[in-house]
């Protein structure tokens, strides 16, 4: 359960995130949208613990985001930023495993984990490429399998559909709402409201970064996660 | 496959270092080669060999091997192929005060006084850098006051050699900035070889973090390594293995740039995989040039810093020809 309680965020006296609070709960996949600049990216990177707020907490399982070790965080969550990209020309094995850098396995461990992954999402012609030979779509598969080789409970994207195909774009939900099937969170950033509405179990419009409200939601309301005008 | 190929990279280099290092015993002024097998005069070429050319051979591998080291981890962090170990700054800083000891006269007393005065310059510009990282972290701050640093180190060196009055002190200030391994003993490499190898064992505890880096800041981050965390560690592992080698050696340009960048053509980009192959290859290319400077085609010895210069920059821009699409991708 990832709870998150009266965030504020202020970037030299700009107000950027107003008294936010909510729950995301295992299980379902979410959508948030917003306005450009309307602080959708500072929320999801403060829940993903990468960014102090001015004030607020947010907790995970019950334990604050920041008082866990960043070794059991690698585990607990992944985060693929908006325009991911690779500096070196890496073999698409050694992109996919940075996820697991911090994991103790040993490396036959994880390479049958990289195998794995890479059959599941259908990339296992790519095995022994470099990533600058991949098109933008496969490249996206890609980084999409780094997150999730260290098979988090919490995976948090940021418009990772953005300059995708619609074929590619159907691919990455169709997986992604499987994997929240199975139990896990996915939290995506997106503008594709036609893709949130086909895909996801609830969408949140952050306005302006003043309130989070669900816009859409496939099961009706649920629980606590309408949100809360300050 | 990958594998492979990175360990038979490592055989070959360290292969090439092994017959670099005997080339560099036997290769010189004198050749003792007739003289080892006579009994009569093979006392004297032991005594060339173990006094002379084995500390030279040392120190141009420990030197070497650090250059290429601090400029794979550089450029690794930067993820920008331009990195080297003297944009830090700490070089420089060095350089400053192994020239202020030749300027005050008194390494003609003690020529010990040259690097010590060389590591204290090293410190205090790692203590400075550091102290800045620490209050204010962005990289590119502390990447352009490492820039900043330099400028001001080479300046002040300038200042020096522009009010020394001994022309001789001069014109050995001059002939030290230009790098040389001449004449220097075992007791050099006693001096610096602490410095280096905890250098090098700090430098190597960031090779994670730099791999985890070729996916940006936010994802390495997201992965447990931090940025600021990292670049801590390079400042000290660099202050400690190029400001020993400085110390001894005088300033070697384009060792550090030039070797990551052909050895990432051979083994790969992952920052991780560069590193010891970059120390070999490092050591390769300046114990071969130090042999160059030796051989008795000139009157006078050839420094050590113009050889890897005149080798590496001809050979740089060749290569930036051969591979230039590989180049532009980067």
């Amino acid at each position: 359960m990832l709870e998150f309680k009266n965030i504020k965020m202020t970037f030299d006296h700009n107000s950027v995130l107003e008294n936010i609070s909510g729950e995301f709960t295992p299980g379902k996949f979410i959508a948030v949208t917003g306005k450009n600049g309307s602080g959708k990216t500072t929320l999801i990177r403060i829940l993903a613990g990468l960014q102090k707020p001015t004030a607020g907490q947010v907790y995970f399982y019950n334990k604050n985001v920041f008082d866990i070790s960043v070794k059991r965080l690698a585990e607990l969550r992944s985060y693929i930023p908006s325009n991911s990209l690779c500096h070196w020309d890496l073999y698409i094995e050694d992109i996919i495993k940075l996820g697991l850098l911090k994991s103790k396995e040993s490396k036959a461990e994880k390479h049958l984990k990289v195998h794995n992954i890479l059959s599941d999402l259908g990339l296992v012609e790519f095995k022994g490429r470099e990533i600058n030979t991949l098109s933008s779509g496969e490249k996206a598969m890609v980084y999409l399998a780094r997150a999730l080789i260290s098979n988090p409970d919490y995976i948090f994207g940021d418009e990772i559909l953005s300059n995708l195909h619609q074929d590619n774009q159907h691919k990455i939900m169709r997986y992604l709402k499987a994997l929240a099937a199975k139990g896990k969170a996915v939290i995506l950033i997106t503008h594709n409201m036609d893709m949130a509405k086909e895909y996801c179990d609830s969408i949140y419009n952050l306005d302006s970064g003043q309130s989070l409200n669900t816009l859409h939601c496939r099961y009706g309301q649920f629980g606590n996660t309408v949100i809360y005008r300050k | 496959m990958q594998k492979n190929k990175y360990q038979k990279s490592i055989f070959i280099l360290f292969s090439m270092m092994f017959v670099c290092f005997i080339g560099s015993l036997l290769i010189g002024k004198v050749n003792i080669f007739p003289s080892l097998f006579d009994s009569k005069s093979n006392e004297m070429a032991f005594i060339i060999l173990s006094e002379i050319r084995l500390p030279r051979t040392l120190l141009a591998l420990l030197v070497g091997a650090s250059l290429g080291l601090s400029g794979a981890i550089l450029q690794g962090f930067l993820r920008n192929p331009l990195a080297e170990s003297g944009i830090v700054g700490i070089s420089s800083g060095a350089a400053l005060g192994s020239v202020l000891c030749i300027s005050l006269g008194v390494s003609a007393h003690f020529s010990f006084l040259i690097p010590l005065f060389g590591m204290a310059g090293a410190t205090i510009t790692a203590g400075f850098l550091y102290i800045i990282l620490k209050k204010y972290f962005n990289v590119y701050t502390v990447i352009l006051v490492g820039i900043a640093i330099n400028s001001l180190a080479s300046s002040l060196t300038s200042v020096i050699l522009n009010i020394s009055k001994n022309p001789y002190s001069a014109l050995e200030i001059i002939f030290w900035l230009l790098g040389s391994l001449e004449g220097r003993t075992m007791d050099h490499v006693i001096l610096c070889l602490p410095f280096i190898i905890v250098g090098w064992g700090i430098l190597w505890h960031t090779r994670q973090g730099l791999d985890a880096l070729s996916l940006g800041e936010e994802t390495a981050q997201s992965l447990g390594y931090s940025v600021k965390n990292t670049y801590q560690k390079i400042i000290v592992g660099v202050a400690l293995c190029i400001g020993a080698s400085v110390a001894v050696s005088g300033i070697i340009g384009f060792v550090g740039l030039v070797v990551p960048h052909i050895l990432r053509l051979w083994v790969g980009q992952k920052p991780s995989n560069l590193l010891v192959p970059s120390m070999l290859g490092g050591g390769i290319i300046v114990l071969s040039s130090d042999i160059i400077t030796r051989l008795p085609l000139w009157d006078t010895e050839l420094k050590l810093g113009v050889v890897t210069s005149l080798i590496g920059a001809p050979f740089f821009i060749h290569l930036i020809f051969k591979y230039r699409k590989k180049y532009a991708g980067i």
